[in-house]
């Protein structure tokens, strides 16, 4: 048995990786995200979002702010139905 | 230790649960195969949920430490329960309905999922890997074989057997995009379609009722929607654009052009973030629950921790056969390939109790990501512990169109309320269709 | 007081700052007006290649090659730098003439490329369409990188000489005497929550930040930041949209990239194919906000090049800024006026592969004064004389 407190499931972030992170300058979500990789695997955040900016706030004092941003799609789609769809008029 | 499926006349007599479990009754049994073994199902339900009941915890492997996982969530919020399905990769066995014949294979593992001699990282680095820094100290040829081993040790599955075909994709044009048939979106659609727009109505799940059918105590008598609503089941939103909505409906894709979209999307529920939280066999509430709906017993020897509606619909299903402590919390799952038991604390007393599943509610999140994309802003609630998308009064985010509703936007309020908050915030989106000002 | 400011912590920012304070160049800032990654730097695909159609970028990308080779050791940070090639596809007669062409001229640099035809594509991309591709070029030498490390990598190495960087800092303005830069105006910045745009916002007062010498490398963002001084840029921001999909184990060795349509797609160490195409019609401007209509392009691009792909899923889009010049080639080098002002920009959706060698040569060039051949050609003037480059290796 190990003693890893998991933060992020998908791209196996412990807890002790944000404190890390922390520690080595990335005091901003974002920043956080992409030197840890929390947040950009199978789930994009679904599981760890919240848990993870409570531990930035509690660590630097502040409130959390904003979630990482919300990108498309919120779940995965096959390439296959993105190719089968029609052409989209410029928005 | 094993879970099992439960029968009506394992349970009180009248209760909501042992109705719903007669009325599943006569669904077809159905065998799939799971890692060459033959697995009995329900034709129909998830797949996790067959292998939940088949005694199955432990499904896949991580990314990086190939800790086991499993089913979690059984929401298609999580990564526990990626499977290998009729030869299609990493395949939510939570969102796929068993079929006869289906095959099912676990991935990322050697030999299998249960047994995974990669495993050897997460002993090797018991606290952390730092791939950041890892073999930097030595010259380049290690550090580019270490890379190559690396490579092979990542991703999640191999590619498809077969090239996948698609069915035709489909287009429509509506006034108005209502996100979640709950309660809240159904009655956010009604307001809607009764004021004379075209509304098109869409949920992710096989019908209405949102999270009330997970609840096993519900009665499942939903709210009805207006016969002037087009009405989707099946059909999940995934992404949303200024100028159009991506819905997958039953595997086609749907592009939805809308004058206002309405997200009515509820909630997510996580186990949250204690040592081995992601241990095979701690479940949300929410999924223990469902998989309750389905008739199956996800432990023999539960352990039931938080007090929210899914725990206490839980507690009264089962009554002694679930350990609960409403008022405990977990410090760590204890178990190697699943779970064995836990470490709770509640007012400075610690104690061990011994479970085969450990179901926790408590960390409820606002499913605020397709409101996001639409342009909503989204902050931190600390009343609610989690991210929100703003709205204004009358559920009007501040992106021209884009609004919000019920559970989403209030977080756990009660049937009631969220049928009138849906009705509020269609009427109020109707008159923004009308162009009439507030 | 700083003898240079950098505007922009990119990884050209960087390169450019770390290589100054490493010839001994003291009191280097460096800003950016958001977090570290969050330009170009942080959102493009990875790809490092020394297939170009001018000698010039030939010969620099080289260069860069191998010191993306040696960054890993030498920064001490993990850059997953893999060289699996790449395969540059062609479809019509022409495009493989231009593509022999520009083969000879990497050979002649000392490339190993070579051309390869439909059955030695199907050794090296088992997976690949090849019907209707005439022709493709290989050089097994190129390969992808993981982006982010490198920013900070150069950033942590840039900190250790004593170079000060500030995120979440804009320049809002400039001082200037006798056509000179004294001062830039510095205001702090915060994200804002508006709209997932990735925008900022002010966040406190300016301050003014007295300098000998600035460098401009803020990528799509600078000809706004030359403007507040003065000095017109052609170059022009284009949106430019990637994805990434599920992760699968190893499977796709080289960057594969066809002209025709811009698209290009590679597997990252995580197993992820991250890739891109180009959109007709781009909206001009910054724009960092994502389509459907480019996930529909890009996926029918890519599923016709990878027909097996039609079942892999994609697991998140997101969008970048190309900084685009008329020539295709950048601007580099210091300006008539102000004449203490150097310029970085314009690298057409390459300015990271390009960075780590430009870094060098940039940081040479603010520290010595000295010019060379290389930046008398991709000089911000040559557009009013009409001496243009050119190069026609773009993807994306």
């Amino acid at each position: 048995m190990t003693a890893k407190a998991m933060l992020c499931r998908c791209e196996d972030v412990t807890l002790d990786e944000v404190m890390e992170a922390l520690e080595a300058g990335h005091r901003d979500i974002e920043s956080v995200k992409r030197y840890t990789g929390f947040g950009t695997g199978w789930c994009q955040g679904k599981q760890c979002v919240v848990a993870c900016a409570r531990v930035l706030a509690k660590a630097t004092g502040g409130a959390p702010e904003l979630p990482i941003t919300p990108r498309p799609p919120l779940h995965p789609v096959a390439l296959g139905v993105l190719a089968s769809l029609g052409d989209a008029e410029e928005g | 230790m094993a879970p099992r499926r439960i029968l009506p006349t394992d349970l009180p007599p009248g209760s909501p649960l042992a109705r719903r479990l007669a009325a599943l009754g006569s669904s077809g049994r159905v065998t799939v195969e799971h890692d060459g073994a033959p697995v009995a199902a329900v034709e129909g339900e998830p797949l996790a949920v067959s292998l939940l009941a088949a005694g199955q915890l432990t499904l896949a492997r991580s990314v990086k430490y190939h800790r086991p996982r499993g089913a979690m969530c059984l929401r298609g919020d999580c990564d526990g329960c990626l499977v290998r399905v009729d030869g299609v990769p990493n395949v939510m066995s939570c969102q796929t309905p068993a079929r006869a014949g289906m095959v099912a294979q676990s991935q990322n593992a050697f030999p299998t999922a249960g047994i995974d001699v990669l495993r050897v990282t997460d002993w090797f680095f018991p606290r952390h890997l730092d791939h950041h820094h890892l073999l930097v100290q030595f010259g380049g040829a290690l550090n580019r074989t270490m890379q190559v081993f690396a490579r092979r040790m990542a991703g999640l599955g191999t590619l498809p057997d077969a090239i996948a075909s698609f069915p035709r994709s489909e287009s429509l044009d509506v006034d108005a995009l209502v996100v979640g048939a709950g309660t809240s979106g159904v009655a956010c659609a009604n307001a809607l379609a009764r004021g004379g727009a075209r509304v098109l109505l869409v949920d992710e799940r096989e019908g209405p009722g949102g999270m009330r059918r997970d609840d096993p105590m519900d009665d499942l008598a939903f709210p009805v929607c207006d016969p002037a609503v087009t009405v989707r089941y099946g059909a999940g939103a995934v992404a949303t654009y200024d100028d159009e909505t991506l819905v997958i409906h039953e595997g086609r894709g749907v592009t939805v052009r809308a004058r206002l979209r309405v997200f009515a999307t509820g909630a997510r529920e996580s186990v949250g973030v204690f040592t081995q939280s992601d241990v095979p066999g701690v479940f949300t509430a929410r999924a223990f629950a469902l998989a309750l709906c389905h008739g199956v017993l996800a432990g023999e020897r539960v352990v039931l921790v938080g007090d929210g509606l899914f725990a206490r619909s839980i507690a009264a299903t089962l009554g002694d056969r679930v350990t609960h402590a409403p008022g405990a919390s977990v410090l760590e799952a204890l178990g190697g390939r699943a779970v064995k038991g836990a470490r709770l604390s509640e007012g400075g007393r610690e104690w061990t109790v011994k479970c085969d599943a450990l179901v926790v509610e408590g960390e409820i999140s606002a499913a605020y990501e397709l409101a996001g994309q639409a342009g909503a802003s989204v902050l931190w609630s600390d009343g609610r512990q989690c991210f929100v998308p703003q709205s204004d009064a009358e559920g009007a985010t501040s992106h021209e169109g884009v609004y919000v509703a019920g559970s989403l936007r209030w977080g756990r309020i009660d049937h009631d309320a969220r049928e009138r908050d849906g009705a509020a915030v269609g009427a109020r989106a109707l008159r923004d269709l009308r162009g009439e000002g507030r | 007081m700083a003898r240079v400011v950098v505007i922009g912590a990119g990884i050209m920012g960087l390169a450019t700052a770390y290589n100054l304070a490493k010839r001994g160049v003291r009191d280097v800032l460096v800003v950016d007006r958001t977090y570290l990654c969050g330009g170009a730097s942080g959102r493009n695909g990875g790809g490092v290649r020394a297939q170009f159609s001018s000698e010039t970028n030939i010969r620099l990308m080289r260069e860069s090659i191998a010191i993306c080779r040696d960054f890993a050791t030498e920064m001490k940070i993990n850059v997953w730098f893999r060289q699996g090639g790449y395969l540059f596809l062609a479809r019509s007669a022409e495009r493989a003439r231009a593509l022999e062409e520009n083969v000879a001229l990497q050979n002649r640099c000392g490339l190993p490329t070579r051309m390869v035809d439909a059955a030695e594509m199907r050794k090296i991309v088992p997976e690949l369409a090849t019907e209707g591709v005439r022709a493709a070029s290989f050089n097994p030498g190129d390969g992808v990188v993981f982006p982010w490390p490198f920013v900070w990598g150069y950033a942590r190495a840039a900190a250790d000489l004593g170079v000060n960087i500030k995120p979440f800092t804009e320049v809002v303005g400039f001082e200037t005497r006798n056509g000179r830069i004294t001062g830039v105006r510095l205001r702090p910045t915060r994200l804002s929550p508006l709209d997932a745009s990735d925008e900022v916002l002010p966040a406190g007062d300016v301050s003014t930040e007295a300098c000998d010498e600035v460098v401009i490398c803020a990528g799509a963002w600078s000809p706004r930041v030359a403007e507040l001084l003065g000095v017109a840029l052609p170059n022009k921001p284009h949106r430019h949209e990637i994805c990434a999909t599920e992760p699968l184990k190893p499977w796709l060795g080289p960057l594969v990239a066809d002209l025709t349509d811009g698209l290009y797609f590679s597997q990252s160490m995580r197993g992820e194919i991250v890739g891109g195409v180009a959109v007709d019609p781009v909206p001009e401007g910054i724009n960092q906000q994502s389509s459907r209509r480019f996930l529909t392009t890009y996926s029918r691009a890519l599923v016709g090049a990878v027909p097996v792909l039609a079942g892999v899923r994609v697991l998140r889009q997101w969008a970048g800024c190309y900084d685009l010049t008329p020539d295709g080639g950048p601007i580099v080098g210091r300006v008539a006026d102000p004449s203490n002002l150097t310029l970085a920009c314009g690298f057409m959706g390459h300015g990271f592969m390009m960075a780590p060698v430009m870094g060098r040569l940039i940081a040479e060039h603010v520290d010595t004064g000295e010019t060379s051949e290389l930046f008398a050609r991709w000089s911000l003037d040559r557009f009013a004389r009409g001496d243009l480059v050119h190069e026609n290796m773009i993807i994306g």
